[in-house]
C-alpha cells in the first residue's frame, strides 16, 4: 500500500510535462466551472438587485390589505413607534415611504406617475436611486418643494433642471390636490419604465400634498449582507408592536420575478449539465491518451512480477493526486481571477454594442458560492475517478508481451 | 508533394487510437458548442417572439405622431389602403389586423378605474398577436360579437366583475366628443404581464369606433411577418402612402425598446457561458494535439537522420493535422446537424412544478432547440480557429529539433 502510494507520487514527477498537461486539464475544468457558476449567480443577483435596490428594499412593512388593493386610505398610523422598534433589529436599514399614483405635468405635456415621498438620508441606505443621478443632486440643496425625476420623464415633459412641474393626486379627502415642485435632480437607471414613472419628493411634502399627518404608506427595509431574509422577517414580527400591518418580502412583492428566476435557474441547470459533460469528456479523453502512452511501461512492470491489481491501484492513486493538485490550483486561480471581478465588478457594456447604444452600464459581480464549489469539486473528482477506471482496467489486462510491444 | 499527402494520410491511420482521440476532442467540441448555441438561440427565439407577438405585434403601421402622443388625433381612415394587397406586394407580410388603441374610464356597479381600450377585429387579431387567447375565465371575442368585451384579470378584480357582468365605459372621442356605452364582459385575460392585465380592455373594432366617434378610422395596422428578427429590414423596404397621407412603418424594435435591452443582456450572459465552454473544450483540443505530436518526437528524430528536411517534416505534419482537423470538423458538424434534427421537434422538458407555476401566470410556453444556420456556423469557426492555433506551436517545435536530442530523449 505504502509502496504503491510512493510509486504513484514519483510517477507523477517522473514525467512532469505529461503530468502538467493533465493537471492543467483539471485546472481549466475547475476554472470553467467556477466561472460559469459564479457569473450566473452574479447575473441572478443583478436581476434581483435591480428589482429591490431601486425601489422598496428586501422587505416592506405595508398596511394590511395594501398588497391586494393599494390605495391611500390604507396607511401605517404610528410610524415613530414602529421606527423605534425597527431600530432595535440588527442588520437592517430602513426608510419611511409615502407612495401614491398621480399625474406630473409641465406647460407642454403630462403623464401618469408614481409619486414617492422619501426621507433622503434614510432612503440612501435602502435604495440606490441616489447613486444614479446624472444631473443635479439628490435633495442635497435646501430647495423647498424639490423633486427628483427620471431622465425619460424629463424628456417627455420637456423640463430641465431647475424648472417647475406640477404634481397632482387625489388626496385623503377625495379632492384633487396639486402642488408645484422644482426639479433638483434627474436620474437614469437601467429601466426606462422606471425612469418614466417614478417621481421622488421629500416625505413631508408628500404627506402635506395628500393630507396625511405623520402617517406613511410603508417602511422599506434593506438587509445587510450576511443576514437571512426569513430570520429577519421572524425577528421583525417579534419586535414590532401589534397593529394592522403586513411584512412583505421582495419575493412576495415580485411573484413574476421569482418565477422568472426559477425558469432562469432551470436553464442554468441545463447549461451546467453541458459544462459538466464537457469537463467529463475532456478529462476522460486526456487520461485515456496518457495511459495508452504508458502501456509499455506497465508491460515492463508486469514482466517484473507486479500484479495487475497493483498497477490499477497505482493508477488510481496517481489520478487522485493529479486531480487534487489540479483542483487546488484551479480553486486558487479561480479565487484570484473571479475574486478580483467580485470586488471590482466586470463591466460588460464595453463588450456589447447593443448595451452601449442603449446606454446601459451592466456591471456584474460574480459570486462564488461554497455550495457550488463543493458540488463542482465532487463532480470533477468523481468523474476523473470514473474516467480512469476503464483505461486502468484495460492497461492491467494487457498480456505482458503485447504490452511490451505496444506502440 | 503527392508523396507527403500519402504519408500524412497513412500517418493518421497508422496510430488509429491516437488520431481518434484528437479527432473526437474536436468533434465533441463542435457538437457541444453547437447544441449549446441551439439551446440558447432556441430559448431566446421563443421568449422574444412570445413577447413581441403577445400584444405589440411584429410591425405596426401608424400615422406619424401616434407613437409619441398616443392620441386619436393621429388616427387614419381604415380603408386608406387596400390592405389585402400588402400580402401580395410584400412577400414578408403574412397577416394584418386593424386596431384602435385609446384610453378611458371603466366603471362597474361599485367602482371605476382607468383602462387602455383596444378595438380589434377578433379573427384577424388572432393571426397577428395572441393576448386574446390567454384567458383566465370566460370566452374570447369572436368576429360576430357586438358590445362584448374582454377585461384584464387585474382590472376585473379591481372592478369586482366576472364574465356576464356589465361595465360602463366613459371616454373622450376623436374630436373631443364624450363617448359612453355599456358592454357585457365576455372573458378575462391573463397575459402574464401584470401591468397590462391591470389596465386592459378589449372590444370589437366597430364598437370602439362608435365609442370614440372614430367612424371609419383606426389608429394602427398590426402586421405579422415571416421572420420577426428581420423586421427592421422589412420596415425600411415598406412604404405606404395614399391620398396625401403617409403611414410610418414601425418594427417592434422601435415599439418595445425595453425588450431590446433584455435581449442584449441575454446575449451577453449567453456569450459568457459560451466563452467558458470554449475555454474547456478548446483547451482539450490543444492538449490532445500537443500530446499527439510530442509523443512522436523520436519518430521525427529518425526521419531527420534519414535525411528528411525539417521543412518537409513540418509540411507532413501540416498536411496531417489539416486533414485530421477537416475530417473531425465535418464529422462534428454532421453529428450536430443530425442530433439537432432529432431533438428540435421535442420541447425542452420543464419540471411539472415550473410548468404549473408558469401556467398560473398565463405565460406558459414550450421551448425548442433551433436549427438556425448560426448554430452551425459559430462552432465551425470558433473550433476550427482553436484547432489550427493549437497545432502551430507543436509543429514549429517539431521542425526545430536536433536529431540527436530527439533520438536520445524521445521527448522535449
Amino acid at each position: 500500500m505504502k509502496t504503491t502510494l510512493k510509486i504513484a507520487w514519483r510517477n507523477i514527477w517522473r514525467n512532469p510535462r505529461r503530468s502538467w498537461v493533465l493537471i492543467t486539464t483539471v485546472v481549466v475544468a475547475v476554472i470553467g466551472y467556477v466561472g460559469t457558476t459564479s457569473f450566473t449567480r452574479g447575473f441572478m443577483y443583478e436581476m434581483v438587485n435591480s428589482a429591490i435596490r431601486y425601489y422598496g428594499g428586501h422587505i416592506q412593512i405595508i398596511p394590511e390589505g395594501y398588497d391586494t388593493k393599494p390605495n391611500i386610505q390604507l396607511r401605517l398610523s404610528h410610524p415613530d413607534r414602529m421606527a423605534e422598534a425597527l431600530a432595535r433589529v440588527p442588520g437592517i436599514h430602513f426608510a419611511p415611504l409615502v407612495t401614491f399614483k398621480g399625474m406630473a405635468s409641465s406647460s407642454e405635456a403630462s403623464g401618469g406617475v408614481v409619486i414617492n415621498g422619501i426621507d433622503p438620508q434614510k432612503e440612501r441606505q435602502v435604495t440606490i436611486v441616489s447613486e444614479k443621478i446624472i444631473a443635479g443632486d439628490y435633495f442635497e440643496s435646501e430647495t423647498a418643494n424639490a423633486a427628483v425625476i427620471g431622465e425619460e420623464l424629463a424628456e417627455r415633459l420637456n423640463v430641465r433642471l431647475g424648472e417647475k412641474i406640477i404634481l397632482m393626486a387625489s388626496a385623503l379627502d377625495q379632492n384633487i390636490a396639486s402642488g408645484a415642485f422644482r426639479v433638483v435632480g434627474i436620474f437614469r437607471t437601467v429601466s426606462t419604465d422606471f425612469d418614466r414613472a417614478f417621481v421622488f419628493i421629500r416625505l413631508d411634502d408628500a404627506q402635506k400634498l395628500i393630507g396625511y399627518q405623520d402617517e406613511i404608506t410603508a417602511f422599506s427595509i434593506h438587509l445587510q449582507q450576511g443576514y437571512d431574509l426569513q430570520q429577519t422577517v421572524e425577528r421583525l414580527r417579534e419586535t414590532l408592536p401589534p397593529g394592522d400591518f403586513k411584512i412583505q418580502t421582495w419575493r412576495e412583492r415580485n411573484p413574476v420575478l421569482v418565477l422568472s428566476l426559477e425558469v432562469y435557474e432551470y436553464f442554468i441547470f441545463l447549461f451546467l449539465l453541458i459544462i459538466v459533460t464537457a469537463v467529463a469528456f475532456t478529462i476522460v479523453n486526456s487520461f485515456l491518451m496518457v495511459i495508452y502512452e504508458r502501456i509499455r511501461e506497465f508491460g515492463v512492470m508486469m514482466a517484473m512480477g507486479v500484479l495487475p491489481k497493483r498497477i490499477r491501484r497505482m493508477l488510481y492513486w496517481e489520478t487522485l493526486f493529479l486531480t487534487l493538485i489540479g483542483s487546488t490550483v484551479g480553486i486558487v486561480l479561480s479565487y484570484l481571477i473571479f475574486g478580483y471581478w467580485r470586488r471590482h465588478g466586470l463591466d460588460l457594456s464595453a463588450t456589447s454594442d447593443a448595451l452601449g447604444k442603449l446606454g446601459i452600464s451592466t456591471v456584474i459581480y460574480p459570486e462564488i458560492l461554497m455550495s457550488d464549489l463543493l458540488i463542482g469539486l465532487g463532480v470533477i473528482v468523481s468523474l476523473t475517478w470514473i474516467a480512469v477506471l476503464y483505461p486502468a482496467y484495460k492497461a492491467s489486462r494487457f498480456h505482458v508481451v503485447d504490452a511490451l510491444n505496444f506502440v | 508533394m503527392k508523396k507527403f499527402v500519402k504519408i500524412a494520410w497513412r500517418n493518421i491511420w497508422r496510430n488509429r487510437r491516437r488520431s481518434l482521440i484528437t479527432m473526437t476532442a474536436i468533434m465533441f467540441a463542435i457538437l457541444i458548442t453547437g447544441v449549446t448555441r441551439s439551446l440558447q438561440y432556441g430559448t431566446y427565439d421563443t421568449l422574444e417572439s412570445y413577447a413581441v407577438r403577445l400584444m405589440t405585434g411584429e410591425m405596426q403601421l401608424q400615422k406619424k405622431g401616434f407613437f409619441e402622443h398616443q392620441t386619436l388625433a393621429y388616427s387614419f381612415p381604415e380603408n386608406l389602403y387596400p390592405w389585402d394587397r400588402l400580402m401580395d406586394e410584400y412577400d414578408f407580410v403574412e397577416a394584418y389586423a386593424r386596431r384602435i388603441t385609446s384610453y378611458g374610464l371603466v366603471g362597474s356597479a361599485t367602482t371605476s378605474a382607468g383602462a387602455m381600450i383596444i378595438g380589434v377585429e377578433p379573427g384577424r387579431e388572432k393571426q397577428v398577436t395572441y393576448f386574446m387567447t390567454q384567458l383566465a375565465a370566460g370566452e374570447t371575442l369572436d368576429d360576430g360579437d357586438d358590445r362584448r368585451v374582454l377585461l384584464g384579470k387585474g382590472l376585473a378584480d379591481n372592478l369586482n366583475v366576472t364574465p356576464g357582468d356589465t361595465v360602463v365605459v366613459l371616454t373622450q372621442g376623436f374630436r373631443n366628443q364624450l363617448g359612453a356605452d355599456m358592454y357585457v364582459v365576455k372573458g378575462l385575460i391573463r397575459s402574464g404581464n401584470q401591468e397590462l392585465d391591470r389596465a386592459l380592455m378589449v372590444m370589437p373594432l366597430h364598437n370602439a369606433q362608435d365609442l370614440f366617434s372614430l367612424y371609419g378610422r383606426i389608429t394602427q395596422i398590426v402586421l405579422a411577418t415571416r421572420d420577426f428578427r428581420r423586421t427592421e429590414d422589412y420596415a425600411s423596404r415598406m412604404h405606404i402612402a395614399m391620398d396625401g397621407e403617409e403611414l410610418r412603418v414601425l418594427p417592434w424594435q422601435t415599439l418595445m425598446p425595453e425588450l431590446l435591452q433584455l435581449i442584449a443582456l441575454d446575449n451577453i450572459s449567453g456569450a459568457i457561458f459560451l466563452l467558458f465552454l470554449l475555454l474547456i473544450v478548446g483547451f482539450e483540443i490543444m492538449n490532445t494535439t500537443l500530446m499527439a505530436i510530442m509523443e512522436r518526437i523520436k519518430e521525427f528524430g529518425i526521419l531527420q537522420s534519414l535525411g528528411v528536411k525539417p521543412r518537409q517534416i513540418s509540411l507532413m505534419l501540416l498536411l496531417e493535422t489539416g486533414m485530421k482537423i477537416s475530417l473531425a470538423v465535418s464529422t462534428g458538424l454532421l453529428l450536430t446537424f443530425l442530433f439537432i434534427q432529432l431533438i428540435k421537434d421535442y420541447p425542452i422538458p420543464l419540471s411539472s412544478e415550473l410548468k404549473k407555476a408558469m401556467e398560473a401566470w398565463g405565460f406558459y410556453t414550450d421551448f425548442y432547440f433551433t436549427d438556425r444556420v448560426r448554430v452551425f456556423i459559430e462552432p465551425l469557426v470558433a473550433i476550427s480557429v482553436i484547432a489550427v492555433l493549437s497545432v502551430i506551436y507543436p509543429i514549429w517545435t517539431a521542425s526545430r529539433l536536433r536529431p540527436v536530442d530527439a533520438l536520445r530523449k524521445g521527448q522535449l
